[in-house]
């Protein structure tokens, strides 16, 4: 079905899209090439256009600028009813008064197949996701996990080209969450589907995706791997959006130094950096001595712990420096039962060079 | 602690207790006089019916009184055509009338659920604003308006559509009309609360599994609306049944619906007995619809399974 030169180029390709709603842009010039079978994360604070989108994209909305091709096919034009694109709703959507069964075989009923092919079909989808036992329930019989599953099987039983998935585990308790992660990706990997999930959950795309889209303000601010995006953020919206980060302002001096508050940072000579800039810090690229450590680090600043925040795999501390300026540090607990550190110890903390994000905007 | 919780229970049981009365006191106990009046015979006394029970006569007195009851009344309801026809009739006119209705108001229910929001409430004032007149100047307007040189036939001249006047007033059309207009809000309202409720992103579901605009109403809106279209269904159907004011001023003299018949039995006979059959019956009759309205509410309720 597909030819080689097909299955290169991009499954979804975005061009400047623009959606305004009473004349506000939701989404504001966004340009993104997605991949077969790639599983896509749209990341971003509430508000921030990734929803608008994905509903681009299902065709709820129309862009007033830009285009939108699925496998090389301008679907502007083309209504929601005909676009081989399926999307779980983060209400699920679940029609009330059709049984479990009812629902998944809904999509495959409009495409007019035998009876026998639906049937065979929403079997086997409701046994890949484990609803099978619950086929003539009602959708208000079951609990959030089981209509989650109601509402995955009911689009991904039309075997779409692409699966739009609208914040899919916002509404399941934080257990249920993390072991559906593993097994949506799982559920990707063996339909080998395209999926594009919007999420302002940083953790949840970073588990589930193969790249993450992050969006702020309509637009697309980063685009790469989990990897990609968290430790080298282009800005420092991202660098403090995804994960925690210190960010200590300061000016080049040199191609190697940067001038901080917090003293003079040795760091990776970066291309285009000049001027003022800022440097991204993770707290767990931190690490904290009671005395001076030998040979001496790339960077070493001197403070005092003031607060220490136990999180059980790791303690977050803060660390008064000398300048004023106070850095967050990630402590691994090692050993049981004993603090690696404690409110008021002075400490030494080490930074690599390399740890340093040097960020220009 | 005990005490406190002792005193919630003994009020929530008379919170219960409250429809139970209401019930027994307004509905148990008045058709149990009905009943009892429709078991026995016209008689020229007051009250206009025999036997009396005399508690004084002790267990002779209720024997002799149960002795004295007899279903001649409720013979005479069922071998006597007229109520037979007015049965009937009233039956007909309360199904094309339920018809026509759900046919009017579905669309209006409809309109006012996709209206925008804050323009809702002002939409379902606008439906109930009639009710601030009341019923029967209301209808009484229908005369004027039905009327030979009424308001009706005086538009459709001058828009030149008929030439000679139309008797509408003394028609079932004009029954209708009345019965129609005066029922709508009725069947209005539980529809659009029905379609109010609807989660929007059920029809782009829809939409989103292959499904176009059209199709999904039927697949999606309308069994929703169901509940809705049955309670407003049920409302109007009911009370149009036992009608009597609108055939009475609208209707024409052929036109006998069983709430008529009742009238002229209890007012113009006096036959206070045969008027208690003839109500006794059309409860019967009228609890039908109501058993088939349970019935559907508690499977809808209880789900597929």
């Amino acid at each position: 079905m597909s030819s080689g030169n097909a299955s290169s180029a991009p499954l979804v390709r975005i061009e400047e899209a623009v959606k305004r709603f009473a004349g506000v842009p939701a989404v504001d010039g966004v340009s993104l090439d997605i991949a077969r079978g790639e599983f896509f994360a749209l990341l971003g604070p509430s508000g921030c256009g990734k929803t608008t989108l994905l509903r681009l994209l299902a065709g709820f909305e129309s862009p007033d600028e830009g285009r939108l091709f699925l496998d090389g096919e301008d679907i502007a034009p083309i209504p929601p009813h005909r676009r081989p694109v399926n999307m779980m709703f983060q209400s699920y959507a679940l029609f009330p008064h059709l049984s479990v069964g009812g629902n998944v075989a809904f999509g495959l009923r409009q495409e007019r197949l035998p009876r026998t092919e639906i049937e065979a079909r929403v079997n086997e989808m409701m046994r890949i996701v484990g609803i099978d036992q619950f086929a003539r329930r009602k959708p208000h019989q079951l609990s959030g996990g089981q209509r989650q599953r109601v509402a995955l099987a009911r689009a991904l039983v039309k075997r779409p080209k692409l699966f739009l998935l609208d914040e899919p585990l916002a509404a399941l308790d934080k257990k249920l969450r993390s072991q559906t992660q593993f097994e949506l990706k799982e559920l990707q990997r063996r339909l080998g589907v395209t999926f594009i999930i919007v999420t302002h959950d940083q953790e949840e795309a970073m588990i589930m995706a193969d790249r993450i889209g992050v969006m702020n303000h309509g637009r697309l601010v980063q685009v790469g791997t989990p990897a990609d995006i968290y430790e080298h953020p282009n800005s420092r919206w991202v660098a403090e959006f995804i994960g925690e980060a210190n960010i200590l302002d300061g000016e080049m001096a040199g191609r190697t130094e940067v001038r901080t508050g917090a003293g003079t940072l040795k760091v990776v000579p970066a291309a285009s950096a000049q001027g003022k800039v800022c440097i991204a810090v993770r707290p767990e690229k931190i690490r904290l001595t009671g005395e001076r450590p030998h040979p001496a680090p790339e960077n070493c600043l001197s403070g005092r712990v003031n607060t220490v925040a136990y999180r059980g795999d790791m303690s977050l501390c803060t660390v008064a420096l000398e300048s004023g300026a106070e850095l967050k540090v990630a402590v691994p607990n090692f050993a049981r039962g004993q603090s690696q550190v404690n409110a008021g110890d002075r400490v030494f903390a080490s930074i690599d060079a390399n740890s340093c994000v040097v960020l220009t905007q | 602690m005990n005490g406190t919780h002792a005193q919630r229970g003994w009020t929530r049981r008379l919170v219960v207790l409250i429809p139970y009365l209401w019930l027994l006191v307004f509905f148990a106990a008045p058709f149990a006089i009905v009943l009892r009046m429709s078991v026995s015979q016209n008689a020229i006394a007051a009250p206009p019916y025999l036997p009396l029970f005399d508690p004084a006569a002790g267990w002779q007195g209720v024997k002799d009184f149960v002795g004295a009851l007899s279903f001649d009344n409720f013979q005479r309801v069922f071998s006597d055509s007229i109520y037979t026809f007015a049965y009937l009739k009233s039956l007909q006119v309360a199904l094309v009338s339920t018809a026509l209705l759900l046919l009017i108001a579905f669309p209006i229910a409809y309109g006012m659920a996709r209206a925008p929001r804050r323009t809702q409430p002002a939409l379902v004032m606008a439906v109930i604003l009639p009710f601030w007149t009341a019923f029967l100047i209301r209808i009484y307007a229908w005369v004027n308006i039905l009327q030979r040189d009424g308001l009706l036939n005086d538009v459709l001249r001058a828009l030149h559509i008929i030439d000679d006047p139309i008797g509408w007033l003394s028609t079932d059309t004009a029954v209708y009309i009345g019965i129609v207009y005066s029922y709508l809000p009725f069947m209005v309202l539980p529809i659009y609360s029905a379609l109010e409720k609807l989660d929007h992103s059920l029809l782009e579901a829809a939409a989103d599994l292959g499904c176009p605009r059209w199709k999904a109403f039927w697949l999606v809106t309308l069994p929703l609306a169901m509940p809705g279209v049955l309670a407003g269904a049920l409302l109007c159907f009911i009370p149009v049944v036992g009608e009597f004011v609108i055939p009475d001023l609208l209707g024409g003299s052929n036109m006998m619906m069983i709430g008529q018949a009742l009238w002229v039995d209890f007012f113009n006979n006096l036959d206070w007995p045969a008027a208690s059959a003839i109500a006794v019956v059309l409860l019967a009759l009228l609890l039908v619809p109501i058993v088939i309205y349970q019935h559907v509410q508690t499977r809808a309720l209880a789900g597929g399974s």
